[in-house]
């Protein structure tokens, strides 16, 4: 890459990785960030751009994987890959620190069964109360 | 003074969508509020899910009934960023004529209901009433007031012949002589800024902190608009003034909301003077390589976000929309409390709430 986006030096340091960046359709960037460092790299990010705003967490199912990404906007698209590993998926949640995080987190939980350590409120947003079919968005045995 | 738990909603008259408010009152003052919702969650992310990219679009128009060119027109951009796919001119000024004559119902739909709110139903009326006008014109378009089945995976399937666009001219015309009514209104009118100004106060940090965009967040000092950051479609042609103002209330969200009529009504007639040649579609195959797109619009209500996966099949691994009311009702849980409960009406209503977008 010719030249690095504004972030480079703030992610990488937060990552403590050399960064691999991928590119997605739609000409945003990518990085995987370990679910550990998850909560030092978007610090690092909203000290350096202040006025950084959270899109939203898309949570995916991908072989038996939960995979979260972090949609962000500083002065171009800039996305957070984050594996989620365990049984249920767990990550750290970004709530406490970030509310705009409080409800994507809590969806998140919902559609994918993701675990968010240190939300402060994990009820269910978008399905019933009393639903019981477990999260929607998982594959469920049987089916493709 | 007790403390007193008013339940409004799911089912209330104030409310035009379910959702539930759970306010806790001292008094006539709010001191706690909590916000459910999911009572309209149709779990359309999951139903996406296994059909074609181009069964999706119909699909998403579905999400929202105010909004929903904005959804297939991020949808679409999503899939063609995969396919890698340029729209043809021609597609693109229709597409962004279709999305401003949207900003502009919706802009007056939302004047209507605070005005409702706040018990100024003349302007309501008025309001709805010029907001027919462009559902018309809208129709006359697309053959549909609300779902416009418009857009395409590679264009769109509605073109504008010189006659529509004259009717469309004139239309614009007449909602501008209204569009003076309303501006006096933010301006002038005394009772109207007696139940507005001051009222629910969000700060820029506030903005950032929940993540608000749209008229909302520009109403508090925020300047994201896709249309000038980042622009799509024909956007990148035009010149999109920026409708932003730093008082944060309720008075500020209705300013930068009819700033925003007058600059949708300049955009239009720009697009509809000189309306690209050309094709309104690109042939696009069914099956779609492998790969994950995003994309980002710049709906009536503020930023609206799709996020595309593909495994190389004809049908779409994982569609992911975010609405721009989930970051409005998180900080509009934190504007309540405080409040009079004679204002929680113009709040609640000023917020723009789209419930079918938030749940989905």
């Amino acid at each position: 890459m010719s030249e690095r986006p504004v972030w480079w030096q703030a992610v990488e340091a937060a990552v403590g990785a050399p960064l691999a960046v991928d590119a997605v359709g739609g000409g945003e960037a990518v990085i995987d960030v370990a679910a550990e460092r998850l909560l030092a790299t978007v610090s690092a990010l909203r000290q350096a751009w202040p006025a950084l705003h959270l899109t939203a967490i898309t949570g995916l199912s991908i072989g038996g994987e939960v995979v979260l990404l972090y949609h962000l906007l500083l002065d171009g698209g800039l996305t957070l890959r984050v594996r989620c590993p365990g049984a249920p998926p767990n990550a750290p949640s970004l709530a406490p620190s970030w509310p705009a995080a409080n409800w994507y987190e809590r969806e998140a939980h919902d559609l994918l069964g993701v675990a968010f350590k240190g939300h402060p409120n994990l009820a269910p947003l978008l399905v019933a109360r009393d639903w019981t079919g477990g999260p929607p968005l998982l594959p469920v045995e049987g089916e493709r | 003074m007790s403390r007193v738990t008013v339940p409004i909603g799911p089912q209330h008259p104030l409310l035009k969508e379910p959702i539930a408010l759970r306010l806790d009152v001292v008094g006539e003052r709010v001191v706690a509020a909590e916000i459910e919702i999911g009572y309209v969650h149709r779990g359309l992310e999951r139903l996406l899910q296994g059909r074609t990219f181009q069964q999706g679009v119909a699909v998403v128009e579905r999400i929202c009934g105010i909004c929903s060119h904005a959804h297939t027109t991020a949808y679409c951009q999503a899939v063609e960023a995969l396919i890698d796919v340029d729209l043809p001119p021609r597609a693109a000024a229709i597409r962004t004529l279709l999305c401003e004559l949207e900003r502009l119902h919706s802009h007056l739909l939302w004047l209507g209901v605070l005005s409702e709110a706040i018990g100024f139903t003349t302007v309501f009326m008025y309001a709805w009433r010029d907001r027919e006008q462009v559902l018309d014109a809208m129709e006359l378009i697309s053959g549909g007031r609300i779902a416009h089945g418009a857009n395409v995976v590679g264009g769109v399937r509605e073109d504008v012949s010189p006659a529509q666009a004259r009717e469309v001219l004139t239309m614009l015309r007449q909602l501008e002589t209204q569009l003076g009514l309303y501006q006096e209104l933010v301006e002038r009118d005394r009772s109207f800024h007696r139940r507005t100004r001051g009222i629910a106060v969000l700060s820029a940090a506030q903005v950032q902190a929940y993540g608000v965009v749209g008229p909302m967040a520009r109403a508090s000092g925020a300047t994201l608009d896709i249309r000038r950051s980042a622009p799509y479609a024909a956007y990148g042609w035009l010149e999109v003034p920026a409708a932003v103002t730093n008082e944060g209330d309720v008075w500020a969200r209705a300013w930068t909301r009819v700033q925003e009529l007058q600059h949708s009504i300049d955009l239009c007639r720009t697009l509809l003077s000189a309306l690209p040649a050309g094709p309104l579609a690109r042939r696009v195959a069914e099956r779609v390589q492998a790969g994950e797109a995003v994309s980002r619009v710049e709906a009536p209500r503020g930023e609206l976000f799709y996020y595309v996966r593909s495994e190389g099949e004809r049908t779409a691994a994982r569609v992911k929309a975010r609405t721009p009311t989930l970051p409005a009702l998180l900080a509009m849980a934190e504007l309540l409390p405080g409040l009079q409960t004679g204002d929680i009406a113009a709040v609640v209503a000023g917020c723009d709430l789209c419930m079918a977008c938030a749940d989905r």
